[in-house]
């Protein structure tokens, strides 16, 4: 088993390293820098650009500006500054994750605290009317893409007043105490998390209602039922476990999807994530900025990855005594 | 089912599973609506009463307007001492004329005509949709964007699938430091979460560009996002595929591994790729969609799904006029829709093993 | 002669497929009497594990449905039960083992779990008490070192040790009678007579019935006190194992034991009847087994037979029963070695 986390820890290194190489690429392919801005600007001479060209390494050829970027993150966990927040990146950034990851983990629990219980019910009720309406159901919201769910809620908010239209917190949240703190956070999240978590709840509820299904046709279900457990008994204690091994590794895939997901809803709602942040730091070309968003962005894939592994082999004792 | 079998016996695969589609209803009705949707899409100057672009300073935000039942529309004005407010003219009525002479057009850019479907007398104008901020009819940004919007994702998709089919071809059937090189490389690609791959790759184009560049720039983005996945699914299959006889036959016969990998081992994964490419398109359509919205895609004045969404983002506009968010919306649900329950029926009829998916 | 503990009486259980109703079980009666085994004998298709399945009213639904019958368990008709009632019976009075024991235990549960979970729901055991009661019911059933095996997971088990676990959990509450659908199938010969050795040693220890669901006459001959024969969805020879085996009066019978490997007998091969067990959907005119049978007559194409009593507790369903009772037929089709 730890083996098994180790060598996993490994490969996700040389991964990485592609996706900082390949986003390096990328904005180096991308035309102007940073400096274009300040270049218009005036106020700022040529010597003055000369010297932060400098500052920046923006005159070294890429390969060299890589190198460096490479040695500082490794040697000193050192991203790089950030051009427009006079910053370094990881600062930064470090906020817009913790923000990223509220949203995506909401998201993922609007889907799957929907599609567990609505797939187990479908498959339960399978052929009924019950079954009918939720997959009807679950197909609009499939075809509800985040953009589009997004200003529709972002609509419903407005009209009904019910929930803010945007951002994290309300202007005067520093000044509240814990509780209201928190729950002015939430009030602010539910949207957003809405918008993550819908439009996934579709297939995921297909594959629970699917999944059940194969368990139900089971032998151990007969021999459950033999016991004289009741239904509900035989759903819950045996059928559900089950079930959900293969839904575990559906979890680890689907992490992309959620990241995406929030991004959009980050866009839409205006939530300070690592997608806004990615947003903006493209719009004003800050290289290391954006490099810093798309890697941490990648970690959080593979790290969710990872635990989704880990939580296969856990909930799995075929796989846990390998 | 055994009489199914029976009548379809003496047909070619891609014959069977055409049968199967057109006894597919949901299917059919589907694969009726994409044709007609794409029919719009390239008729859309001469369905369009306006130019995409065409602008009329005196009727910003301009509310839809009803059809009357003899074909006629009111007369509006602007309302006095309100701003973007209109009121009907008493007693005017606006007629519909059918096959009006309008702006000039070429249909698929070589027929040329000034022909319109139908229209009104200037200064009148008609508004079925509604107009957006600058005065610019809705129901013509609509049709013209969908000449955008539903050809930018099929375009991205034969490029990015041609990729990773080949990619993925060669990976499982050469071996070796190919197979490395290229499963590494999409391993780097499917770490980056789609949407964060799409802008970084947007972010390696120029921000400005003509529409027909932004045009080209998106189909090169959406090509590289899809490759990897499809090429690790290709490369498994090709290599339990690389071990039949007949490879074997092929290449006892002297073919080249080239041919033998094109004309012998890729078409048996055609089944699984056309259907995984269906069911991929409103992925890409909606990869437009995000990258217009952020106004990283289609600029105006030309129109698309993804930049009238992005015009409905204010909250004024959400309050005041909200068939901006309507009218692109419907749009994109019926689009993305037609296209799920049209890749649901193509993989029951060319695949039935496939498992129900989601998106990319 | 013991009292009848359970007894089936004219039960039809029909699946309702998109090809037709499947008449599965079609009005099939047998009973078991207290501390006794009956078996019950037939092909695969014959609706032997239907009926058994019927008894504990878990035939799933849909397709299935109990059409008509009574199952009279101590007198009372589990059919006209309250689910809740009958949930009180299922594992407590009446418990049932399954042919698969690879897949009939859960993956996700320990064994200890799965038979503590039995005495938890039926007599409200602690979690201690039950778990201590999982490990007694392993020791009973011959597991060694039943400690550590009740925290081990089905996978860590073999076969044989599955099947055990099994008739544990089945028999952990006491039950009056103990439903073995084809127990011994799916196991090696060796193991195959360890558990049937087991489960006749439990019968003598705790005084229950068993209800052996089988295809194989061999078995019956070791383990059974009565036989009901079935064939298309009916019982159609009832009888006490001497009798049965003495003197068949049904000419599938015959050609069961026809087909059994005799000792000292040398046999180019084993005889088998020919012909596949009808399809339940279209069920053959007349007598179900007549297409199959060597001494079919012309009334037999026409007419079905009903059930004729040849002696005392030795019934029959074939228009010729009488001859083959009195020895004058051979059932077999007269070409026995």
């Amino acid at each position: 088993m730890r083996t098994f986390v180790l060598r996993r820890m490994l490969e996700a290194i040389p991964v990485l390293f592609g996706v900082s190489a390949l986003t390096f690429l990328l904005l180096q392919l991308a035309p102007g820098d940073f400096l274009d801005a300040f270049a218009e600007n005036p106020s700022v001479s040529a010597a003055q650009l000369d010297q932060m060209s400098r500052n920046f390494g923006l005159d070294r050829p890429w390969a060299v500006q890589y190198a460096l970027y490479v040695k500082n993150v490794l040697l000193h966990l050192d991203f790089g500054q950030s051009f427009s927040y006079h910053q370094p990146v990881f600062r930064v950034l470090w906020h817009g994750m913790g923000n990223t990851l509220l949203l995506a983990i909401a998201g993922a629990c609007v889907t799957w605290g929907l599609a567990l219980p609505l797939g187990l019910l479908a498959a339960a009720r399978r052929g009924t009317w019950v079954d009918r309406v939720l997959s009807i159901g679950s197909f609009a919201l499939l075809s509800l893409p985040e953009v589009l769910s997004g200003l529709l809620l972002l609509l419903f908010a407005f009209r009904t007043g019910w929930f803010p239209i945007g951002g994290m917190h309300d202007l005067d949240h520093d000044r509240m105490a814990f509780v209201p703190r928190v729950f002015d956070t939430l009030r602010h999240l539910v949207l957003p998390a809405l918008v993550v978590g819908l439009v996934p709840l579709a297939a995921r509820m297909r594959q629970m209602r699917s999944s059940v299904l194969d368990v139900l046709r089971l032998d151990w279900v007969t021999t459950a039922r033999a016991k004289g457990l009741s239904e509900r008994d035989v759903l819950v204690r045996h059928v559900l476990p089950n079930a959900l091994n293969p839904l575990i590794t559906l979890f680890g895939f689907t992490l992309g999807s959620l990241l995406s997901g929030a991004f959009v809803a980050e866009a839409v709602f205006a939530w300070p994530g690592l997608g806004s942040l990615t947003l903006e730091a493209i719009q004003r070309q800050d290289q290391y900025l954006v490099l810093g968003a798309v890697l941490m962005a990648s970690a959080m894939l593979v790290a969710g990855n990872l635990v989704a592994d880990l939580l296969l082999a856990f909930a799995d004792p075929r796989v846990r005594h390998d | 089912m055994t009489d199914g079998v029976a009548t379809t016996a003496g047909l070619s695969p891609a014959g069977r599973a055409w049968r199967a589609l057109r006894a597919n209803r949901a299917g059919s009705v589907a694969g009726t609506v994409l044709l007609v949707l794409y029919a719009l899409a390239a008729l859309a100057p001469f369905l369009a009463p306006y130019d995409e672009g065409d602008m009329d300073r005196l009727r910003f935000f301009h509310p839809s307007m009803p059809v009357h039942a003899g074909g006629w529309v009111e007369v509006t004005r602007p309302a006095a001492g309100a701003v973007n407010a209109y009121e009907t003219v008493p007693g005017a009525r606006a007629p519909l004329r059918w096959f009006v002479k309008g702006a000039p057009w070429k249909l698929l850019g070589l027929v040329p005509s000034d022909r319109h479907l139908f229209g009104v007398d200037a200064p009148a104008r008609v508004y079925l949709f509604g107009a957006d901020a600058m005065g610019r009819d809705v129901f013509s940004r609509l049709l013209y964007g969908a000449q955008v919007s539903l050809t930018v994702g099929l375009v991205g998709i034969l490029i990015s699938f041609t990729l990773g089919l080949l990619l993925g071809g060669l990976a499982g059937y050469l071996g070796g430091w190919v197979d490395t090189l290229v499963m590494r490389s999409a391993e780097v690609f499917l770490s980056i979460p789609a949407l964060y791959l799409i802008v970084a790759l947007r972010a390696a184009f120029p921000a400005h560009l003509s529409s027909r560049q932004v045009y080209v720039a998106i189909v090169v983005v959406l090509a590289f996002v899809g490759w990897a996945s499809l090429a690790r699914v290709i490369r498994g299959m090709v290599l339990s595929i690389r071990r039949a006889e007949y490879v074997l036959a092929a290449e006892a016969l002297g073919m080249s591994r080239a041919r033998v990998l094109v004309r012998h081992i890729l078409p048996n994964t055609a089944s699984f790729v056309i259907v995984a490419a269906t069911v991929a398109v409103p992925g890409y359509i909606l990869g437009e969609v995000f990258l217009s919205f952020l106004g990283m895609g289609v600029q105006e004045p030309a129109a698309s799904w993804g930049n009238m969404l992005g015009a409905a983002r204010s909250v004024s506009v959400l309050r005041d006029h909200p068939w901006l968010l309507f009218a692109p919306g419907a749009a994109i649900f019926v689009t993305v829709m037609t296209f799920h329950v049209f890749g649901d029926a193509l993989r029951d009829a060319l695949d039935p093993r496939q498992e129900s998916g989601g998106r990319p | 002669m013991s009292e009848t503990i359970l007894e089936v009486r004219g039960l039809h259980t029909h699946f309702f497929t998109e090809e037709g109703v499947v008449r599965a079980v079609d009005g099939v009666s047998y009973a078991l009497r207290a501390g006794e085994t009956l078996a019950v004998v037939g092909e695969s298709g014959s609706g032997k594990s239907v009926t058994a399945l019927s008894i504990l009213r878990l035939v799933a639904s849909p397709p299935g449905r109990i059409v008509s019958g009574e199952i009279l368990f101590r007198g009372a008709d589990l059919l006209k039960l309250a689910e809740g009632d009958m949930r009180k019976i299922r594992g407590r009075r009446i418990s049932m083992i399954f042919q698969e024991p690879m897949t009939s235990l859960n993956p996700v549960h320990t064994c200890g779990a799965q038979i503590a979970e039995v005495v938890e729901l039926h007599e409200g055991l602690s979690r201690d008490a039950a778990h201590a009661r999982a490990i007694e019911m392993l020791k009973l059933v011959g597991i060694p070192s039943p400690e550590q095996r009740a925290n081990e997971y089905p996978h860590q088990l073999s076969g044989g040790m599955r099947q055990r676990v099994m008739i544990a959990m089945a028999l952990a509450c006491r039950p009056d009678v103990l439903i073995a659908d084809e127990p011994t199938t799916a196991l090696d010969v060796t193991i195959q007579a360890q558990i049937l050795e087991l489960l006749a040693r439990l019968r003598r220890e705790l005084g229950m019935a068993v209800l052996l669901v089988t295809h194989d006459l061999g078995v019956v001959a070791e383990t059974a006190d009565h036989v009901a024969v079935m064939y298309a969805g009916q019982v159609v020879e009832h009888a006490g194992v001497r009798e049965v085996f003495a003197r068949p009066c049904h000419p599938y019978t015959a050609g069961l034991l026809a087909s059994l490997p005799r000792m000292g007998e040398r046999r180019e091969r084993l005889r088998v009847i020919p012909g596949n067990v009808p399809n339940p959907a279209r069920f053959p005119s007349g007598c179900r087994f007549h297409p199959r049978c060597p001494v079919a007559i012309d009334r037999c194409r026409t007419e079905a037979p009903e059930v004729v009593t040849i002696a005392e507790g030795h019934d029959s369903r074939c228009w010729r029963a009488a001859e083959l009772a009195a020895g004058t037929l051979d059932g077999a089709g007269g070409t026995r070695a």
